[in-house]
């Protein structure tokens, strides 16, 4: 065995594998089919633990238990709220329901917001007048505005 | 908590409750808002409130008046059949009631008044059907100094 393949065993007994090139891994591989003793040699040697590993102990029963306690006694995902208080939504709801249908009963406009705005198409069907009075129905204007005109009597 | 749910009704239904109970009831109307105002019509002077410019000319074409001014607005709510009583100038008052409202149009019974010694005397009383919100226009009766009183009334 020549040099370069000792140095090739070497480094795979080193687990140093991702330095080895194709042709290399070829040749060592061809190396070990020829060489059983290379083979078993290789074949026994014990990976290298990483020092910066650490074994951690499996738990035991004694320590299982309290977890299957807490997890049997869970009431549920999160704060279980009162029923009571589920209720709120639904009660501010029909408050603001209610709030909006009472100002849609409420008149649009009242007072200043009026603006004048003549009955051309008023009908008037009625007309009394009372003690010496006379009463007139004008027409006024191109559109006829109907105007109810009292005409007071001598004595008023 | 418990009773509401074996009754059905959860906070939704509570919901339905309040809006029906404020919801007018099917075919009720509302009570309608009636404007009365006290126009003065003079010879005096020239001045035209700026409500009456549209028809002012129109006015002027028909009657001898000069100056036109709105000098009190005054009105209420009243449904069908209420009266909705009105102070105007110079111990002139008002009655409006609402008789019908039908297809956009509001019929109503205006009577006038008129304070004398104590005692309030009827003056005119008419019975007009117009568009809601427009106004219908009854004059003539006398103001101090040589001036006339033209009454303007709407409800919607």
């Amino acid at each position: 065995m020549n040099d370069s393949m000792r140095e090739l065993l070497n480094r795979v007994a080193a687990g140093d594998l991702d330095s080895l090139t194709p042709e290399q891994v070829a040749a060592l591989e061809a190396h070990l089919n020829s060489s059983p003793s290379d083979a078993a040699r290789l074949g026994a040697v014990v990976p290298r633990v990483d020092p910066l590993v650490t074994a951690i102990s499996a738990p035991v029963q004694t320590a299982w238990e309290p977890v299957w306690t807490a997890i049997s006694g869970r009431r549920g995902h999160g704060r279980q709220w009162p029923r009571r208080l589920l209720l709120w939504p639904g009660f501010a709801a029909a408050a603001a329901i209610a709030m909006i249908m009472t100002l849609w009963r409420l008149p649009a406009r009242t007072g200043p917001d009026w603006t004048f705005q003549p009955a051309y198409d008023a009908e008037v069907t009625q007309v009394e007048v009372f003690g010496e009075s006379t009463s007139m129905l004008y027409a006024v204007g191109d559109r006829g505005l109907p105007v109810v005109w009292v005409i007071p009597g001598e004595g008023a | 908590m418990q009773t509401i749910s074996r009754a059905g009704v959860g906070p939704w239904g509570l919901v339905i409750v309040a809006a029906l109970g404020v919801a007018p009831a099917q075919g009720q109307e509302s009570k309608l808002d009636v404007q009365v105002w006290a126009i003065r019509a003079t010879q005096s002077n020239s001045e035209v409130s700026p409500e009456l410019k549209p028809l002012v000319e129109q006015l002027k074409k028909q009657f001898k008046f000069t100056g036109y001014k709105v000098e009190k607005k005054a009105g209420g709510k009243g449904g069908i059949n209420e009266t909705v009583r009105a102070d105007l100038i110079e111990a002139y008052q008002a009655e409006v009631v609402p008789v019908r409202v039908e297809n956009g149009r509001v019929e109503v019974k205006i009577t006038l008044f008129k304070d004398e010694k104590g005692k309030r005397k009827p003056i005119l009383r008419t019975t007009a059907c117009a568009e809601r919100g427009k106004f219908m226009l009854a004059g003539g009766q006398p103001l101090s100094v040589g001036d006339t009183l033209i009454v303007a009334v709407a409800a919607r």
